[in-house]
């Protein structure tokens, strides 16, 4: 049997989104995220409550191959009615599981120069985010800098977030979750590894 | 049971899914304006559908609500919108900055400074701030992607050759994060010192022009001038007529039809704080 969604999905998901948007505009920052919800488990309740806020009919879903499992795509079709693609160019957001596998970014859309906004969202799902700062934020909705880490997430990965910045305004945005926790980086944010940022 | 005949906040789930994957993408790009699908809404287009939207789409049952229109807690359209939201939405509201967590706001930004904990919602008349320059969107949309923003420097200097300074009092464009000109909505260019590094999330919503916008905490927001025009704000030669306040916004009240008038806070929480504090 599918999983139940939101018992009250009014009150239920306006309180999960304000943790994403404060993350989205606090970038790096770790909110406690625990939406009354439940999930299969290998999706988990942190990001089915992502997609149950943000996804509906007009918001492609392209799910990495460990997620493509039986019960997660019943779950995500008979909640959110979002169309699931194989096609990361028409992905509006993109669930990946960093603990198994990180697909290559290149192909997920970007924007363009008239509407950037027309780009991807990666939903990431990691164990435990901390401020330990394997890699280094700045920029808007940071006062100085703000130090980041989700284990699983390889030096590869955030080459290839810094390189997709190059372009800006084009890019790609991020939502991180981790076990009761939610965190973002837009793609506003100057990412260092070793840093100096 | 009393079946509630609105869902919380009026709009329903899948608008506000729509409106905020516009706030995420807003918040992701500071100062760029996301396309949204802005619903009819039981006002008129004007009286800020746009920020009662993107309240909604924000809004939790845990919020404290303050609505401001012109710096007042008391005029209609503040009252009207506190109301809406309290009837479709049971919040708690306030007319004290500090004890709000979510603030709308028509045309001003409050005198009190704001905190990391608090979300100011503007209601935005006209987001483009190339639009009275250039009336075609594809055009703007191409002078944006470009950083064509030389027309607005001339729009400026224009007013400096013609008055002798820079004549633009409201609606005062800026830069945000160095990329994107944008407009604060009619603020008095008073309020623009507070949009830059401010610690408050703050979102434009332009109901009748569908589009959203926002500058997250900590932002840089230059407003534009010249070297040797810096940008400047008013100055009042009297105080507050009220409470005496020196450093606030002051509004012209004409008193009678015999020429008389004062000049008063036009942040209303402000004035009443610093009545009672002197």
């Amino acid at each position: 049997m599918t999983d139940a969604a939101f018992a009250t999905p009014a009150h239920d998901s306006a309180r999960s989104f304000r943790p994403i948007l404060d993350a989205m505009a606090n970038p790096g920052k770790i909110y406690s995220f625990k939406p009354a919800v439940q999930a299969p488990a290998g999706l988990g309740p942190e990001a089915a409550a992502v997609a149950l806020v943000l996804c509906d009919f007009q918001s492609p879903i392209w799910l990495e191959r460990s997620l493509r499992m039986a019960e997660i795509l019943q779950y995500i079709r008979f909640h959110t009615g979002a169309p699931i693609t194989n096609s990361k160019p028409e992905a509006m957001f993109a669930f990946i599981d960093a603990t198994r596998a990180v697909p290559s970014l290149t192909d997920f859309p970007m924007g363009t120069q008239e509407y950037p906004d027309r780009s991807v969202t990666l939903v990431i799902k990691a164990e435990r985010l901390t401020a330990n700062p394997d890699v280094t934020f700045k920029g808007p909705g940071i006062q100085s800098t703000r130090g980041f880490s989700a284990p699983h997430l390889s030096p590869a990965f955030w080459s290839s977030m810094i390189a997709s910045r190059t372009g800006f305004p084009l890019g790609m945005d991020v939502i991180f979750v981790g076990s009761h926790q939610v965190a973002a980086l837009p793609r506003s944010t100057q990412i260092s590894i070793d840093g100096a940022v | 049971m009393n079946v509630p005949a609105y869902n919380f906040a009026y709009l329903n789930e899948q608008t506000k899914r729509m409106i905020r994957r516009a706030l995420l993408k807003a918040v992701a790009i500071p100062g760029y304006q996301v396309p949204f699908a802005a619903r009819e809404m039981p006002m008129p287009l004007g009286w800020g559908t746009g920020g009662v939207q993107v309240t909604a789409a924000i809004l939790t049952p845990e919020d404290t609500l303050k609505v401001i229109d012109q710096g007042a807690d008391d005029t209609t359209n503040a009252v009207s919108i506190r109301r809406f939201f309290v009837k479709t939405a049971g919040v708690k509201t306030t007319e004290v900055t500090e004890e709000a967590t979510i603030i709308q706001t028509r045309h001003r930004i409050p005198e009190t400074p704001l905190t990391e904990k608090q979300t100011l919602v503007f209601q935005v008349p006209i987001p483009e701030p190339l639009r009275f320059l250039e009336p075609r969107e594809t055009e703007t949309r191409k002078m944006h992607a470009l950083e064509e923003y030389g027309v607005m420097h001339v729009k400026l200097y224009e007013d400096i050759a013609r008055f002798g300074e820079i004549a633009t009092s409201y609606d005062y464009p800026a830069l945000v994060n160095d990329r994107y000109v944008f407009d604060p909505s009619p603020i008095p260019k008073f309020d623009n010192p507070k949009l830059d590094n401010c610690p408050a999330l703050q979102l434009f919503g332009a109901g009748r022009e569908k589009r959203i916008y926002a500058i997250p905490p900590y932002t840089s927001v230059k407003s534009l001038d010249f070297e040797d025009y810096p940008f400047s704000i008013p100055r009042w030669e009297k105080p507050c007529e009220i409470c005496g306040s020196r450093a606030s916004y002051l509004d012209e009240i004409v008193t009678d039809d015999k020429g008389g008038r004062m000049f008063v806070c036009s942040d209303t929480d402000h004035c009443r704080k610093q009545k009672s504090a002197a």
